[in-house]
């Protein structure tokens, strides 16, 4: 990749916020050079982050309906999957899995309450009753 | 050590603060350099280890191994340090901050106030350098970002105690002494060996040139998942581990033709500066396939003959500068 090649999309993510990339500048000699982001980059990390949000908006109407947990909005809210909340929350995977019931939740200890709010930084109130996502 | 801290810009967390302490401390050396002496590039496929369901993909050797092998290859004495609670780690951060020290901290990427929303994921492995603070938080310098960065004490305290894979535990390092003669010439002809045997001779086939063939029988078996947006999220997930996470481009190779470029000088052996180019058409052919795993993420028709193809041609280019590299007997 030469200097002038390196992409400059501008992408939003970066919030105006450059990248140091390596390229060939003019003596063939490889450089740091500011790249404003690529598109190929952008259209991954949205995916991955539209991943979680369009499994947070099915965690929601589940909650609503009456058939999930309130624990699965918050999990994927804070882009956390099974495994990775298992990992912070010292909680077993098949553990989390109960709790994402909705009769299980409601008879969860306040010790296990709060290490859950813990992890997701909030108040009992708001662990079970999550606003709406976006 | 002086007073003043100068921040610069790097791809790379590790290896861009390896070399700012290090040049802090009396011994300016390039990113690219402490990544290449460091042995940080790599190629691995762990199809067990799951990141949020999907095969762990890494272009570089796991988070603290550049930062050792530096330490062991240039023989320097570098301090690790880690806590029990966040109490004691703040207190202490802010001792050697007081005395003027410069202190690397491994931290989350999730719970750091400063990155971009879309770019904070569950990544415990991200290394920053602290070097001063003032009444509300710690000033820092984040190699990847453009310029100097702050975060308030208890959102530092929050990303250096985050919990999960690679939990940083607190843990914050500083270089205590650099001996008085480095012999950068052996550490570099020793790095590139062990680069390149690993590369090529790897008894375990999901590392190395064998891990790029197991990633690509990967690709191969997309169309037999049983779930539609699999193939479309696995394409996205590579494109994220090789481009996103700061790798300066083509998954560390450009930042490793830096560094094969920068030896040519030091070891004063031209052939080098072919291998370095050699290694930035390697790193071009990993953003080739980039792109193409891009357009089968848009939902675009497309062939995954072709992007194994795409791959095949990464994996022949990359040997072929190995076997160069090994010939040189260096």
């Amino acid at each position: 990749m030469k200097k002038d090649e390196a992409p400059q999309d501008n992408i939003a993510m970066y919030h105006g916020g450059r990248k140091a990339l390596y390229a060939v500048a003019d003596e063939g000699k490889f450089e740091i050079t500011q790249s404003s982001g690529w598109s190929v980059e952008e259209m991954a990390t949205l995916q991955a982050v539209d991943e979680f949000e369009r499994l947070e908006r099915e965690a929601y109407s589940e909650f609503s309906e009456g058939k999930n947990s309130p624990l699965g909005v918050w999990m994927y809210r804070r882009r956390m999957s099974i495994a990775t909340l298992s990992q912070c929350s010292d909680f077993w995977q098949w553990s989390i899995k109960r709790h994402l019931k909705p009769d299980v939740f409601k008879r969860l200890s306040p010790k296990k309450i709060a290490l859950y709010c813990d992890v997701f930084d909030i108040t009992a109130a708001e662990l079970f009753n999550p606003k709406e996502p976006k | 050590m002086s007073k003043a801290f100068v921040h610069s810009h790097a791809a790379h967390c590790e290896s861009g603060v390896v070399s700012s302490l290090l040049t802090h401390a009396g011994y300016p050396i390039s990113e690219a350099m402490a990544f290449g002496i460091g042995n940080g590039l790599t190629f691995a496929y762990l199809p067990i280890v799951k990141i949020d369901g999907m095969p762990l993909v890494a272009y570089r050797m796991p988070p603290k191994s550049i930062l050792k092998t530096v330490e062991k290859r240039l023989g320097l004495e570098v301090k690790i340090k880690k806590y029990s609670n966040p109490q004691s780690a703040r207190e202490d951060l802010i001792k050697m901050v007081d005395a003027g020290k410069f202190v690397g901290l491994q931290t989350s990427v999730f719970y750091l106030p400063y990155f971009p929303p879309e770019m904070r994921f569950h990544f415990n492995a991200h290394n920053l350098v602290v070097y001063g603070k003032n009444d509300t938080g710690f000033l820092i310098s984040d190699p990847v970002f453009e310029h100097p960065v702050e975060a308030e004490f208890n959102a530092l305290d929050k990303a250096r105690f985050a919990r999960g894979v690679f939990a940083p535990k607190g843990a914050c390092y500083t270089i205590e002494k650099i001996p008085e003669r480095i012999d950068l010439a052996k550490a570099i002809k020793k790095a590139i060996n062990r680069t390149c045997n690993m590369m090529l001779y790897t008894p375990f086939p999901w590392v190395g040139l064998r891990g790029i063939g197991m990633m690509k029988r990967a690709i191969l078996k997309l169309p037999t998942h049983p779930h539609k947006r699999y193939a479309s999220l696995y394409l996205g997930h590579i494109i994220r581990m090789q481009e996103e996470i700061g790798t300066g481009g083509g998954g560390f190779r450009l930042m490793y033709a830096a560094f094969l470029s920068e030896c040519a000088e030091v070891l004063g052996r031209e052939e080098l500066k072919t291998a370095s180019s050699m290694m930035g058409e390697v790193g071009d052919k990993w953003r080739v396939f980039a792109l193409s795993c891009s357009k089968a993420c848009k939902g675009n028709e497309y062939s995954v003959e072709e992007i194994a193809q795409k791959l095949q041609e990464c994996r022949d280019s990359e040997e072929r500068v190995y076997r160069f590299l090994k010939g040189l007997k260096l």
